[in-house]
């Protein structure tokens, strides 16, 4: 039996219009249908739209044209108040630049993605230290990002990003800020996650390495998504 | 409630630019503290002298007061008055809002100063019952007897039963101590009658001095208005008048205080803003974080508002010490004799509670547009951020 689609766009569109340079189609008429518990990889060279794309599945952008269908909530259909549940509720998001708060601990930071779902300190702490603890920070709760190593943070990124326990995980080259080593780590934590809860992954990359860790790829290049690589994107990102 | 703690951690982890919001702070509470309660302090100060004889205004007959420079609120007050006709004094009564004119006959010789005084007056007088400490008071019969200051007492070997000598000898039935604050301060003090014989050669009716209370203290300047209309050679000394003999930020009244304090607080506020504005542009990509893990607008808000507002109220608790401070400063740099106007520095809880209020109300504002500028950006913008 085919799994229900947990995510489905039509015709999406994301046009910059920049001044002089005129329009810039960041993305540019994508259909895609992401079948529940999927891990994707999206490969694409810097400037294809990659980031856009995910910004617009999970919420963080509205599209100038077409469709994003989420958990069976239409997007176009939602006002701020919506997407904010979204955000809060259906989405995790993994950022390259780790994007933690500097002034906050790994455990409040983690602890920052509990805060306006109510429920009480006690428990968001237990939630987050566990979290922590399951990516190999248990040690180091106490600690500001100034204080951990790039693969530390992307773990605490990775901590918050499912503390939430949300159905679908958006990772915007979560390996782009570390070695391959460490990047292999958190592929693998992340893929884990994917067998064990079957969480949708949907990962965005040009780090030829993520590759064995999915289920399906796709091509992204000039804003359009591609099932087979249109030509030498794959060759761009063989392991590095 | 992770907003607060989110902002007890920016407050304590960004520690320049918290200095610096909370330095508008300080500046708008401490100048509202220290020029009103400075001006307090002063008028306090100058009403004091006069409020130590229970009169509003000194009626004289000469050439305006002139108070040694730097004495402060202790008038060390040369009275150049002419004798004028006890009679006025009577006549002052009439005047619709006057509750009481007491005549007094002041004379110096040889730098002791000899005072006569109507014993029936226990209200408002040079010397009043109250600050009998030995012996007792004055009576309207009495004839050659007298009230000797404290410490001349002890200068001169004087007690109760003693003999004072000025002009004549009189028996010392009472000695009194009248602390530096009384204006008319005197070594010796006798029947009114006595003094006019003593001093005059004759009692002729003549004195010097009228000390006047009112009914309302409101209408200070305007009873003293009536009178030196009606008498125009004297001059009504009042306690708005001795505020005026300071000099500097010391010399302005309460309310000018008041709009000064205003004015800066206005200035500070704005300063905090601006700073407040630049704080958050910077953290933009911070509050786009926070909107991509499901942070609402309102919750955005909250967090930045609470930060500025509790910044206003560190900024409150500093101002407020350090407001004190500067007033305790400002007055105890004048007051000479008296040993410094700060005695006079009182701690208002109203004025407390306002630069509080101001402080809290306007950290929460100097928050408000430039949280809600950074939470109306949608998350991706946000993020894009440098």
């Amino acid at each position: 039996m085919q799994a229900e689609n947990i995510i489905e766009t039509s015709n999406l569109s994301r046009i910059y219009r920049l001044g002089r340079v005129g329009e810039v189609r960041a993305v540019d008429g994508v259909d895609l249908k992401v079948p529940e518990a999927q891990f994707l990889v999206i490969i694409g060279p810097s400037g294809s739209g990659k980031t856009t794309l995910l910004n617009l599945l999970g919420g963080l952008d509205r599209p100038t044209s077409g469709k994003v269908v989420l958990d069976g909530l239409d997007f176009s259909e939602m006002g701020e108040r919506g997407m904010i549940t979204i955000r809060r509720e259906k989405v995790g998001f993994v950022f390259q630049a780790f994007n933690l708060i500097p002034t906050l601990t790994a455990i409040e930071n983690v602890e920052a993605a509990l805060a306006p779902i109510g429920i009480s300190r006690d428990e968001r702490l237990k939630k987050s230290r566990r979290w922590l603890e399951g990516v190999g920070l248990g040690a180091r709760t106490d600690h500001l990002p100034t204080e951990l190593s790039a693969g530390e943070q992307q773990r605490v990124a990775v901590a918050r990003a499912f503390v939430n326990e949300p159905k679908i995980l958006l990772l915007d080259e979560p390996t782009g800020n570390l070695d391959t080593a460490t990047g292999r780590e958190i592929m693998e934590a992340l893929r884990h996650a994917n067998n064990d809860r079957g969480q949708t992954v949907i990962a965005v990359t040009h780090a030829g390495y993520v590759r064995p860790f999915a289920d399906r790829i796709l091509y992204m290049r000039d804003g359009k998504l591609y099932e087979r690589d249109p030509g030498e994107i794959a060759s761009e990102f063989e392991d590095e | 409630m992770i907003p607060y703690m989110y902002a007890m951690r920016e407050i304590s982890r960004r520690k320049y630019r918290t200095a610096s919001n909370v330095a508008g702070f300080i500046i708008a509470v401490a100048t509202l503290i220290a020029l009103v309660t400075a001006a307090r302090g002063w008028e306090a100060c100058t009403a004091a002298p006069l409020r130590a004889i229970g009169a509003d205004i000194i009626l004289i007959y000469s050439a305006p007061i002139a108070p040694t420079p730097g004495t402060g609120c202790y008038i060390a007050m040369h009275l150049f008055a002419y004798p004028f006709n006890q009679t006025y004094v009577e006549e002052m009564a009439d005047i619709p809002g006057l509750t009481r004119a007491v005549p007094v006959l002041m004379h110096r010789m040889r730098a002791v100063v000899f005072t006569g005084i109507d014993p029936s007056e226990t209200e408002t007088n040079a010397i009043l019952p109250s600050n009998v400490i030995d012996g007792r008071y004055l009576e309207a019969d009495d004839e050659y007897v007298a009230l000797v200051d404290r410490k001349y007492a002890e200068l001169n070997d004087l007690a109760v039963g003693g003999t004072v000598v000025y002009k004549r000898s009189f028996t010392v039935v009472g000695i009194v101590d009248v602390g530096a604050m009384n204006i008319l301060k005197s070594h010796i003090y006798v029947n009114l009658p006595v003094a006019q014989e003593v001093i005059l050669g004759s009692p002729t009716g003549l004195v010097d001095l009228a000390l006047i209370r009112v009914n309302d203290p409101g209408k200070v300047d305007l009873i003293s208005e009536v009178l030196t209309r009606k008498w125009p050679r004297s001059t009504a000394i009042t306690s708005s008048e001795l505020a005026a003999t300071a000099s500097g930020v010391i010399k302005m009244g309460e309310k000018t205080a008041w709009d000064i304090s205003i004015a800066t607080a206005v200035v500070a506020i704005l300063f905090t803003i601006k700073s407040q504005l630049g704080a958050v542009t910077e953290r933009t990509r911070e509050i786009g974080i926070l909107k991509a893990i499901g942070w609402g607008n309102a919750d955005i808000v909250n967090q930045i508002v609470i930060e500025s507002a509790l910044q206003g109220l560190i900024g409150g608790l500093l101002g407020c010490v350090l407001g004190y401070g500067f007033a305790w400063y400002i007055l105890s740099t004048i007051g000479g004799e008296a040993g410094g106007a700060f005695r006079f520095v009182s701690v208002d809880p109203i004025v407390l509670v306002i630069g509080f209020a101001v402080s809290i109300a306007s950290g929460a504002v100097a928050g408000l547009y430039p949280s809600w500028r950074a939470a109306r950006l949608l998350p991706a913008e946000a993020l894009r951020a440098v």
